[in-house]
């Protein structure tokens, strides 16, 4: 039986707030302005599907598909129900600023899932990123006390029916994790911030703690920052630096940008 | 009264004057701390008993080190200070450029354009300036394309 070439394509999700899907529009056109042929699937909400006034902004997409809530955190869902077999997902609040970006699918190599890895570094950028003093950065080798696995970019074989459940479980433990159903005995050990509002925390349960998922095999990216560059690292690509030895792919403006406020995306 | 003079430094390059840190335990057992400034000569030029004190409790190089030590602090809290804030400008920068294209592309004529090669240089822009003359061509090209028809 011949066996038939695998797809990939991208899968963006925008919901909650238009703004945001304006965003995602964005960034699916940078990812074709290197990649012409790239495949990108849009999961957004219907009202937005619907809209004659946004039909124009959905052309850069092969598919755009309906959420199943309004959520905030329907990314999980959109990557659960990726329609390619290799997929790379990214935050909205994204650009792809270099070419190297047609390099991504060979980044996968034998893995089942790919991450950036928040190192020690750039923890000063994120709202929260550590609970103890076990740290990856340390040559840590066990579960680390912090937020390794960055959840805004994430390349991974969606081909393989248990990464896909892995992200299902991904979005229906955080869902309930956020309303306080779910909280495994690994959570207890967690004394201090509010942890329990990030769906990162699930990541790193499922990665490290579920049973389940211990078969899937995981790496961070050899570039890693150069594959989620955030603006707040403030520094020029130009130039070589702590963060990032080459000019950044993917550029992430999530840290700086008031989402809920006045400024950033909302300026649209 | 009990006096201890701490981490003393050298105020200027003449070296006779010093801040230090004074501890005093009092009679009664309570105890006080306060910055203080020692010269090293009274008004009629001869040195001073708190300056005779304070070189009892800390030996020049002991003083010459703490003094070091505070320049190479405050130089570090500076660079760092400079480098912080650069950094701060150049996040700001970078999220107002983002913020220019996304409202660039709600200019009718370049949305609808099917120019993909100047779109693509408005997106691929790395200051506002060459977003906006790249922004300027599309939209003339645009604007002339619809007179053309007259």
């Amino acid at each position: 039986m011949q066996k038939r070439n695998q797809t990939k394509g991208f899968v963006l999700v925008a919901t909650k707030r238009l703004s945001f899907f304006k965003a995602g529009c964005y960034l699916a056109e940078t990812i074709l302005d290197y990649m012409p042929d790239a495949n990108i699937t849009l999961f957004t909400e219907q009202q937005f599907i619907d809209d004659p006034v946004l039909q124009k902004d959905l052309l850069p997409f092969d598919k755009v598909l309906p959420t199943i809530a309004d959520t905030n955190r329907e990314k999980m869902y959109g990557m659960a129900n990726t329609p390619y077999d290799i997929t790379m997902y990214l935050d909205v609040d994204m650009e792809v600023t270099h070419e190297d970006i047609v390099t991504i699918w060979d980044q996968l190599e034998d893995n089942d899932l790919k991450f950036v890895n928040l190192t020690r570094e750039g923890a000063k950028h994120f709202a929260e990123w550590s609970w103890g003093p076990n740290q990856l950065d340390d040559g840590w080798q066990g579960t680390p006390d912090h937020l390794a696995h960055c959840g805004g970019v994430c390349l991974y074989k969606s081909s393989n029916p248990l990464t896909l459940e892995f992200m299902q479980d991904w979005y229906v433990l955080f869902l309930k994790q956020r309303i306080g159903e779910w909280s495994p005995k690994e959570f207890d050990y967690i004394k201090t911030g509010n942890f329990r509002q990030w769906d990162q925390l699930t990541l790193w349960w499922l990665i490290y703690h579920s049973p389940k998922y211990k078969k899937l095999k995981w790496s961070f990216f050899k570039e890693n920052y150069r594959w989620n560059y955030y603006t707040s690292f403030g520094l020029p690509w130009s130039e070589k630096n702590p963060y990032c030895d080459k000019y950044p792919i993917v550029t992430h403006y999530s840290s700086g940008l008031d989402k809920y406020g006045k400024r950033g995306l909302l300026l649209l | 009264m009990k006096k201890e003079w701490k981490h003393p430094f050298w105020e200027n390059a003449a070296k006779d004057r010093l801040t230090v840190r004074l501890n005093i335990t009092h009679e009664d057992g309570s105890f006080s701390t306060s910055v203080a400034k020692v010269s090293k000569f009274d008004e009629s030029g001869k040195i001073t008993e708190d300056y005779n004190e304070v070189l009892t409790q800390n030996p020049i190089e002991r003083i010459d080190k703490f003094t070091e030590e505070r320049l190479e602090r405050h130089k570090q809290q500076r660079e760092a200070n400079i480098k912080k804030n650069k950094e701060k400008q150049e996040t700001k920068r970078l999220e107002e450029l983002f913020n220019f294209k996304l409202q660039a592309f709600e200019i009718p004529e370049i949305k609808s354009s099917t120019n993909r090669v100047l779109k693509s240089k408005i997106r691929k822009s790395r200051n506002v300036v060459e977003l906006n003359a790249y922004a300027v061509i599309l939209l003339t090209e645009e604007l002339n394309a619809k007179k053309e028809p007259n």
